[in-house]
């Protein structure tokens, strides 16, 4: 058998081909889904503890050499926005907005940025370039960005422990081989020993006692708890059904129970921090639980339906693990986020509106339009204003007070690196 | 829509047809090859803005398709029996036998080496691209082609679906 004769056999074989799907359609809206990820993500490690953060404007310069200082005497001030933007010609910046006034500053100049995070005390931002390898340490401060430190290949997520003082990127490596976990010191800005993890890392969180950080590698189908003490990979955990349109996970405040959404199998698995057992998986969240996020006092986990037509968000008690009845948000539902004090649960969609939910009655409010292609949601610590970042390139405020969307800030012509909020 | 959802659209609506055959070939199944498919355009439509900058974005949808195909398979590994003979097949018409055939031919290679010649002779791709999309050496890529096709022609000849096709091609040319 020769080459053309295989090549011919080869056609044959694909000749009965049946009708494809909506395959186009379809791929936008699992790369939509996987951009959220990116950005829930790299939001989750700091969302369960910015409810008692309090906001801080440090007049410290970043040292590169060694531990900062504390600050003399922190003054109140209002917080701010960091945007990741990149432009066609490879270049990228964070343009920082601030979160009282909605002032933009001068971008800071950082190259190609994929996700970005904040340490707890808002001093010091992150970003990384997928292509490079590489996270670029920001102080926002002296506004500006540091030399690249090189990581393992194609980082995908980052977390910050709680007391800021480390910073974690995983990287998918090759996606041949094993994946990794590289430790950064915030302080001098070392990439120390990486671990090994099990597959390609696709997402990771580290629970709010600083003491366990978790890895999902869909890859793998596997689960790795790593103890952040002993900076050691622990035995994995398969989780059958891990798929690449899946992998959020979300920490109770008192890191005793991990959740994770399993997109692929309709159904979310609640694991027992301490001892890294699956509990029953709960279903009723809809065909495709995707985002997640727990209200600050622990007792209700809301879950995002992102798999199909169900326009819901679903509340899952958490004492009992079982869910509640599905709220109906918008369609194609995207982001979702919860004020800090509490109260009011926001869920915005591929459409451009947000729904707000009241959490003591887990009942929709009036829907809020904002920009199309709506990318993420972040509320400030006081709970006054959550702001809605969109790829078109836009920032929305709304006041959480009236539920009224505020004028649209404009950053660039479109946003791919995402958003963060640093105290 | 912005203009760079426009660009992808625009680029999946073209590659769709041919990256799905391409899954087809690899995985042998069309639910799996269009799930391969989407999850291929949906890793590209991510890092779309930065994909459309650079000049092999074929290139680039291959690789991906690759690494999702390779790992899809990691994922089946352990959860599927395999075995070392071919499974039973109902009697069908000429057309589909060659069909099955093929395929069934083809699903006795391992990942790699299936990878190896759907790219080369089905995707049309020369032995260092090959080599650069498994990243592996390009001798690796000689070696897995050449045992590959040793072992697919035992397979079809021992089967008579050369002899099938070759029947066929003298009688379209006759």
């Amino acid at each position: 058998m020769d080459e053309t004769s295989l090549r011919a056999l080869l056609e044959r074989a694909v000749a009965d081909e049946p009708p494809t799907g909506p395959i186009v359609a379809s791929s936008v809206a699992a790369g939509l889904r996987l951009r959220r990820r990116r950005r829930i993500r790299a939001s989750v490690a700091c969302a369960s503890f910015a409810a008692v953060i309090v906001a801080v404007a440090v007049a410290v310069p970043a040292n590169r050499t060694g531990p900062r200082p504390a600050p003399a005497s922190p003054v109140s001030a209002p917080p701010t926005l960091y945007v990741a933007s990149s432009d066609h010609n490879g270049a990228g910046a964070v343009t920082p907005i601030s979160a009282g006034t909605g002032a933009v500053g001068l971008p800071i100049e950082t190259g190609e940025s994929d996700s970005i995070i904040s340490t707890p005390d808002g001093r010091t931002v992150f970003v990384f370039d997928q292509r490079s390898g590489s996270v670029r340490e920001i102080s926002t401060v002296a506004r500006t960005a540091g030399r690249p430190i090189k990581v393992k290949p194609w980082p995908v997520a980052m977390a910050i422990t709680p007391d800021g003082k480390t910073l974690y990127v995983a990287s998918a490596g090759n996606y041949h081989g094993p994946g990794w976990v590289t430790p950064i010191s915030v302080a001098t800005g070392q990439a120390e020993q990486p671990i090994s993890v099990d597959g390609s890392p696709t997402s990771m969180v580290i629970t709010p006692d600083g003491k366990m950080l978790y890895v999902i590698s869909t890859t793998a189908g596997m689960l790795t708890p790593i103890s952040l003490a002993g900076g050691h990979a622990e035995p994995a955990i398969r989780v059958y059904g891990i798929s690449d349109s899946s992998g959020w996970m979300a920490v109770t405040p008192d890191s005793k129970t991990l959740y994770l959404s399993n997109f692929a199998r309709g159904e979310v698995t609640p694991i027992t921090v301490a001892t890294g057992q699956a509990g029953p998986p709960i279903k009723g969240a809809g065909p495709g639980p995707g985002p997640m996020v727990i209200t600050p006092d622990g007792k209700t986990l809301y879950v995002l339906d992102v798999g199909g037509p169900s326009r819901t968000v679903t509340p899952i008690t958490v004492a009992t693990n079982t869910a509640r009845s599905p709220i109906t948000v918008g369609e194609a539902p995207a982001a979702l986020a919860i004020t800090p004090d509490g109260k009011t649960l926001y869920v915005g969609d591929a459409a451009g509106t947000v729904t707000p939910i009241s959490v003591a009655t887990d009942t929709a409010g009036p829907p809020i339009t904002v920009a199309q292609e709506l990318d993420e949601i972040v509320v400030t610590p006081d709970s006054k204003r959550a702001y809605v970042l969109s790829y078109n390139g836009t920032v929305t405020p709304i006041v959480t007070a009236t539920n009224t969307a505020e004028q649209p800030i404009l950053i660039a012509d479109a946003v791919d690196g995402g958003m963060v909020l640093a105290p | 829509m912005t203009a760079s959802v426009e660009e992808f659209t625009e680029f999946a609506a073209g590659a769709a047809a041919r990256l799905r055959r391409t899954a087809f070939l690899l995985c042998g199944n069309w639910h799996t090859a269009e799930d391969l498919t989407q999850t291929t355009l949906a890793r590209m439509f991510v890092s779309w803005r930065r994909i459309s900058r650079q000049e092999a974005v074929y290139a680039y949808a291959s690789r991906t398709l690759v690494n999702a195909y390779l790992a899809d398979r990691r994922r089946r590994r352990g959860r599927e029996v395999l075995t070392g003979w071919l499974p039973e097949t109902a009697v069908e018409p000429r057309t589909c036998e060659v069909r099955m055939v093929v395929l069934d031919a083809l699903a006795t290679l391992p990942p790699k080496m299936r990878v190896v010649v759907v790219m080369r002779y089905w995707a049309d791709l020369s032995v260092e691209q090959v080599a650069d999309l498994l990243g592996c050496s390009t001798g690796n890529v000689k070696s897995q082609s050449a045992r590959g096709l040793d072992k697919l022609r035992a397979i079809l000849e021992e089967d008579g679906t050369q002899a099938g096709l070759r029947e066929k091609r003298d009688s379209t040319n006759g």
